[in-house]
């Protein structure tokens, strides 16, 4: 076992490398564009295509979507490696449910907060920038947490494109030797240390910032 | 005719003692209040006696019940909760109903029968089909009293049945209290309500820091309490 | 480019059928994830200890590992135990399992919501704890798991397009397989796209109208 688990390391890496440069874009996406959908008129023309991004992400499965990605990207003659091809999809994916987390925490901030910048006068925009958004970036951190755990779990799904993180890794040595349990223990105590361990941060997250007034993850 | 009977009675949650060996007599047909300021352990007392919290130490009887039936206890024993606690999803009729039906195995017409009557009783006639939400606080903790009534107990509990009444709602709740004890029930009540214990209890006892520090007639509790920490608690109570 | 409408008559018939396979693999593991549920909350709520813990290590690992693992899993552990499924039912075995776990926890939530209050009355009248969990407390639960229960759906029918490892023919490993074949790429992930917006979006539409009718 301890072979198997030192094989799969790197591959393991590539799988943390993945999530977190997923999430990095990910997330102030979702923050910027949540924003804007809390703040934009309800006809407007980006926020209804925002919302179909959202509903066609939630609706459809991430390997369709991962799928989308790789066989559409190289039509449109970009050379794209594979890494980044998962991270674009990863991004599409987190990005739709971040967009709806990042609308909630900037609603949720509480109206006296708005009241008192207008009454300094200060502009809605600025308003939004320098006081708003802060806040509700904070209140985004549970959520955003229990996202990571998401991703690293979606991440798994890329080994059907062959990018070789852990799960692909992990099929790799079974398809060798055969040796389903103990490599899938392996894999298994490896996600779970991390998908676990990061949940249980998101939900100490959330429930500080609870008696400040939070919100729920949305998946 | 001993209903009741505690024997140094102890409880603990953690390491905060909330009763330090209680011992308690209560009589067929007897009107026990209870009060004291909150953590005397009143309410984990009466928790006890249904068992609804288990007693570290000490022994509870209850006449005709054997000790470990517990189901028997509890059919034996009614109680009435502070927050109403009545089914949400079941009209008054059928809250008033359910426990007859399913534990006493009574048919659907001798149960609604009895609901009906119970709900004449608590002045609530007209009122078998609502839902909980439709009723007010007042309305729904006297439909809780004839929910524990149906069962027929012989004896009631009520743990601190008007604090979460709006003041209007408090008398109406009350009154059925009274005309409960005066019909022969026997209940004992925590409360903070002391008008009611003057004028419905045979006994008023006064627990502190989990033990019972003093108990006696209405008139001589009220009028000359028999110990100082109670004339300290009279004070305050009634003083503002 | 091009968009050629044609491909949906020639390849549409195959797409339904995967469609099909869709939901009937999605229905079948959910149906058998709400029947195995209610015990394994029960037992986690108000077993022996060592049972409430083990149910509950249980969930947290299938919880904790990605979709692909438990579906691996239960592609090599069922032949070991002498159990040999065909590809479909490898697969509803698979999302069961996800299923049950998430079904657990919803069921778990609803009862803790409902407070402690309800179990105390019901004790207090003198029903012992099973009798109040299922005659009084698991009714008034029933309301509340139906949202997350139909999101947990969904989820379900997404989770199935993972089933294409395995070579279970539902929509995702059939539209896979047709752009192989016949390199029509655009058109196929159009149809795919189409098929699971339409699958889910009528399973909200009809969870919403469920909620409402229940609450009348």
């Amino acid at each position: 076992m301890a072979q198997v688990m030192v094989r799969l390391l790197p591959p393991l890496g590539l799988t943390m490398l993945i999530s977190v440069t997923a999430l990095a874009i990910a997330t102030p996406l979702g923050l910027a564009l949540g924003a804007f959908r809390a703040e934009a008129r309800p006809g407007h023309w980006a926020a209804r295509l925002i919302d179909a991004w959202v509903f066609v992400v939630r609706g459809t499965p991430i390997l369709v979507q991962i799928f989308a990605i790789y066989f559409l990207l190289p039509k449109t003659g970009l050379d794209v490696p594979l890494f980044w091809m998962g991270v674009i999809a990863l991004v599409f994916n987190s990005a739709g449910y971040q967009i709806e987390i990042g609308r909630a925490a900037v609603q949720s901030v509480h109206k006296g907060q708005w009241e008192a910048a207008t009454a300094l006068g200060f502009d809605r925009p600025a308003t939004l920038r320098q006081f708003i958004l802060p806040q509700a970036a904070r209140r985004m951190m549970g959520p955003v947490m229990n996202e990571l755990s998401q991703l690293i779990k979606a991440s798994s799904v890329l080994s059907i494109i062959t990018l070789f993180e852990l799960h692909k890794a992990a099929e790799a040595i079974i398809s060798a030797n055969l040796r389903f349990s103990e490599v899938l223990v392996v894999e298994g105590f490896l996600y779970f240390v991390f998908i676990y361990g990061i949940s249980l941060i998101a939900g100490l997250m959330e429930r500080q910032m609870a008696s400040s007034g939070g919100l729920a993850s949305s998946r | 005719m001993t209903l009741l009977t505690l024997r140094g009675v102890v409880k603990t949650f953690g390491r905060f003692t909330a009763m330090h060996g209680v011992d308690l007599d209560l009589v067929r047909g007897e009107r026990l209040v209870i009060c004291g300021p909150s953590g005397s352990g009143k309410s984990t007392l009466i928790r006890c006696i249904n068992r609804l919290e288990e007693p570290d130490a000490g022994t509870i009887t209850v006449e005709g019940v054997a000790p470990g039936d517990l189901q028997g206890l509890r059919r034996r024993v009614g109680m009435v909760f502070q927050q109403f606690n009545l089914f949400p999803n079941l009209s008054a009729r059928e809250n008033i109903a359910v426990g007859p039906r399913k534990l006493l195995g009574l048919g659907r017409a001798e149960a609604d029968a009895r609901a009906e009557t119970l709900l004449d009783r608590v002045q609530l006639r007209g009122h078998a089909d609502k839902l909980p939400a439709q009723l007010s606080g007042g309305q729904q903790q006297r439909v809780a009293i004839a929910r524990a009534l149906a069962m027929d107990p012989v004896l009631m509990l009520f743990d601190e049945p008007t604090s979460a009444l709006d003041p209007e709602m408090i008398r109406e709740v009350l009154d059925v209290m009274v005309e409960l004890g005066t019909g022969g029930m026997s209940m004992i009540v925590v409360t903070h309500e002391m008008g009611f214990a003057r004028r419905a209890a045979d006994r008023v006892a006064f627990m502190d820091q989990g033990q019972i520090v003093a108990i006696a007639a209405p008139q001589e509790f009220f009028d000359t309490p028999p110990h100082p920490r109670l004339a300290r608690f009279l004070d305050n109570i009634l003083g503002h | 480019m091009s968009f050629d409408w044609g491909t949906f008559a020639e390849y549409g018939p195959r797409m339904l059928r995967a469609a099909w396979i869709t939901m009937q693999v999605s229905v079948l593991s959910l149906g058998l994830a709400c029947l195995l549920a209610p015990p394994l909350a029960t037992a986690r709520l108000i077993g022996p200890r060592p049972l409430r813990w083990l149910v509950q290590a249980f969930v947290e690992v299938v919880r904790g590992v990605p979709p692909l693992v438990v579906i691996a899993f239960v592609y090599f552990a069922l032949p070991k135990v002498g159990l040999v499924l065909s590809g479909f039912w490898t697969g509803v075995a698979a999302l069961t399992v996800v299923g049950t776990v998430y079904a657990v926890e919803i069921l778990r939530a609803a009862i803790e919501s409902l407070g402690r209050g309800q179990l105390e009355a019901a004790l207090a009248l003198g029903f012992p704890p099973w009798r109040s969990y299922l005659e009084l407390l698991l009714p008034q639960a029933l309301r509340r798991i139906l949202p997350p229960l139909t999101n947990e759906l969904a989820n379900v029918i997404k989770a199935s397009a993972l089933l294409s490892v395995i070579s279970v023919h539902e929509i995702t490993q059939v539209g896979n397989a047709l752009i192989f074949e016949t390199f029509v790429v655009i058109e196929i992930l159009v149809q795919m796209t189409l098929l699971y917006l339409v699958i889910v979006g009528s399973v909200t539409v009809l969870s919403r109208r469920l909620e409402r009718s229940l609450a009348a």
